[in-house]
């Protein structure tokens, strides 16, 4: 069952288009990941499915045609993002930053799911009334995350959450995400550039080339198939 | 002794009047980065609807109710229909808008309401033995209402901003709006209330500092609080709502004792000092006294 389901999407910055007549879909609950080199258009794609640029095609989410909405009703719909370079409130307090990402609930219990975000990333927790600009860049990738999951999205979009972390941190994200995953069942739509990483965590795989996707199937099928590991992955 | 009471008293009540509409001035800077030229003649126009009710037998409590009302409602549909149109297309366009607004404000003032000047009453006695005394000078009530309204009217902002689910939007908006709408946040609204909410501070200076300017209730009464709201909001950093309320005070008291005390600036060049003392701290500090650099690390 998709979660997302993208047909002949299209999106750009000017006249000519970054990416091009893409299909994607994404099954509700499992890990999906797009590999691909700089400059591919993967943070396009992105940008294409939260609202930030305009598209041409289709865009289905849990039912629902979204293409071309804003990205607060986008978000609003369950679909939340942790954007490439983390988009973090710098002049807000990390506790404030919480309580935006959590802004478009109604119940009553946001104050206690913020203790319990701090009881798992005890780093936010000891800096919760500080400005997040303060924060490192590993713990700024905590509260991007931490953000985004406390709205209780049913879709995460992550691109490239590994950025700039030490190899031991990505390592602990990973696990986090999976965890995630399997506690919460939340879907997540991941780009990454460590393809040995997110081929083990993801299900499914979308590779882009120029803005095309060049190869899909399972990540077995990528972990196992030499020549598509040597023909896109250089591994 | 004496003198010097009252040049603090009247240099207080200038000052709150300057510290609001630096206040308005900052609120729209965060939301839209940019200066609103004609915030003072908005409050000039919600200031006339109050006199005008006020001469219809109309309360002045009541009359500043509905200026504030009607203030909103100004403010936000120049928001919506005006200054977010011109941002798609620059900071230029959006300046010129601006200006452009300021004067056709001042003209529309003119058309409806006349070219002379009209006492206004004010919102707290103002009898000749409204008083207290305080070592021989004179505290006129109507400067410690003035205070007093202003001081609440601070509060409930700084109380909005920092203790509101409203306000953690707006601040939020106000940070990286791009990042807020991914969280949901429907960032145009926010910027509406925030124009909207500017007028209605601007709207109650006015009312405060008409009954009592110099000028009267004319075309010419918020000029010197545009300069002076301008250069207190700019002394403040344009993005720090307390920068602004330091910065309205300090030249509100600069003001009165430089016009008392220093013969030779007297009443004709004191507007002069206030644009002097700004570049003077821009000089020192280019992102005022109280601006933020943003924190970033990536
Ligand atoms: N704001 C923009 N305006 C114009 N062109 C852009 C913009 N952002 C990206 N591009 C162009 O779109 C193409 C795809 O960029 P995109 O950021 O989607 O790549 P990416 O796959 O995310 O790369 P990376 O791995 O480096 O993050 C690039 O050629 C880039 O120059
Ligand atoms: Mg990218």
């Amino acid at each position: 069952m998709s979660l997302l389901s993208v047909r002949g999407l299209s999106a750009g910055y000017g006249a000519a288009p970054v990416i091009e007549d893409i299909d994607l879909d994404v099954r509700a609950g499992e890990i999906t990941v797009i590999l691909g080199a700089n400059g591919a258009g993967k943070t396009t794609t992105m940008r294409a499915l939260s609202g930030e640029i305009k598209v041409s095609g289709s865009i289905e989410f849990d039912g629902t045609q979204i293409a071309n909405l804003r990205p607060d009703q986008i978000a609003r719909r369950g679909m939340r993002v942790v954007p490439q370079g983390r988009g973090t409130l710098t002049s807000l307090s990390v506790r404030d930053n919480l309580r935006v990402g959590a802004s478009a609930r109604t119940d009553g219990d946001i104050e206690r799911d913020i203790t319990s975000w701090t009881d798992r990333f005890p780093a936010l927790g000891r800096r919760i009334d500080q400005p997040a600009g303060n924060l490192s860049g590993g713990e700024q990738q905590m509260l991007a995350l931490a953000r985004a999951l406390i709205s209780r999205p049913q879709l995460l979009l992550c691109d490239e959450p590994s950025l700039g972390l030490a190899p031991v941190i990505v390592r602990e994200l990973f696990a986090f995400l999976r965890e995630i995953q399997e506690s919460l069942g939340t879907a997540m739509l991941l780009v990454e550039q460590n393809a040995n990483l997110a081929l083990n965590l993801a299900t499914d795989v979308y590779l882009l080339e120029v803005g095309r996707t060049v190869a899909q199937g399972s990540a077995d099928d990528f972990i196992n198939n030499d020549a598509i590991r040597r023909a896109y992955l250089g591994m | 002794m004496t003198q010097l009471i009252e040049r603090l008293s009247d240099g207080l009540t200038n000052g709150f009047v300057y510290a609001l509409i630096a206040l308005a001035l900052v609120v729209v800077f965060k939301a839209s980065s940019t200066v609103n030229f004609a915030q003072a003649e908005m409050a000039l126009f919600t200031t006339y609807v109050a006199w005008w009710m006020t001469t219809r037998g109309i309360s002045i409590w009541l009359a500043l109710l509905a200026a504030c009302v009607v203030g909103f409602i100004i403010g936000a549909a120049i928001e919506r229909t005006l200054v977010r149109p011109a941002e798609k297309r620059g900071e230029m366009p959006t300046l010129l808008i601006l200006v452009a607004l300021f004067t056709a404000i001042n003209a529309i003032d003119g058309l409806i309401w006349g070219l002379e000047y009209h006492s206004m009453d004010g919102l707290f006695p103002a009898g000749l033995d409204d008083y207290v005394s305080v070592a021989s000078a004179r505290i006129y009530y109507e400067d410690i209402g003035v205070w007093a309204a202003a001081i609440i009217a601070l509060a409930v902002c700084f109380m909005v901003i920092n203790k509101t689910r409203l306000g953690l939007l707006m601040r939020a908006a106000a940070d990286n709006p791009a990042s807020a709408a991914l969280s949901g946040i429907n960032v145009g609204k926010v910027y509406t209330f925030g124009w909207g909410s500017a007028a209605v501070i601007g709207s109650i200076a006015g009312i405060l500092i008409a009954p009592i300017s110099p000028h009267q209730l004319s075309m010419a009464t918020m000029f010197p609080v545009l300069i002076y709201g301008s250069a207190a909001a700019i002394i403040g950093g344009l993005n720090s709502l307390g920068g602004a309320v330091v910065g309205g005070l300090t030249l509100g008291l600069a003001e009165s004792l430089i016009t008392g005390y220093v013969g030779f600036i007297g009443p004709q060049l004191h507007q002069t000092t206030a644009l002097a003392v700004m570049v003077i701290v821009l000089l020192v500090r280019p992102t005022g006294i109280f601006g933020s650099r943003r924190l970033e690390r990536v």
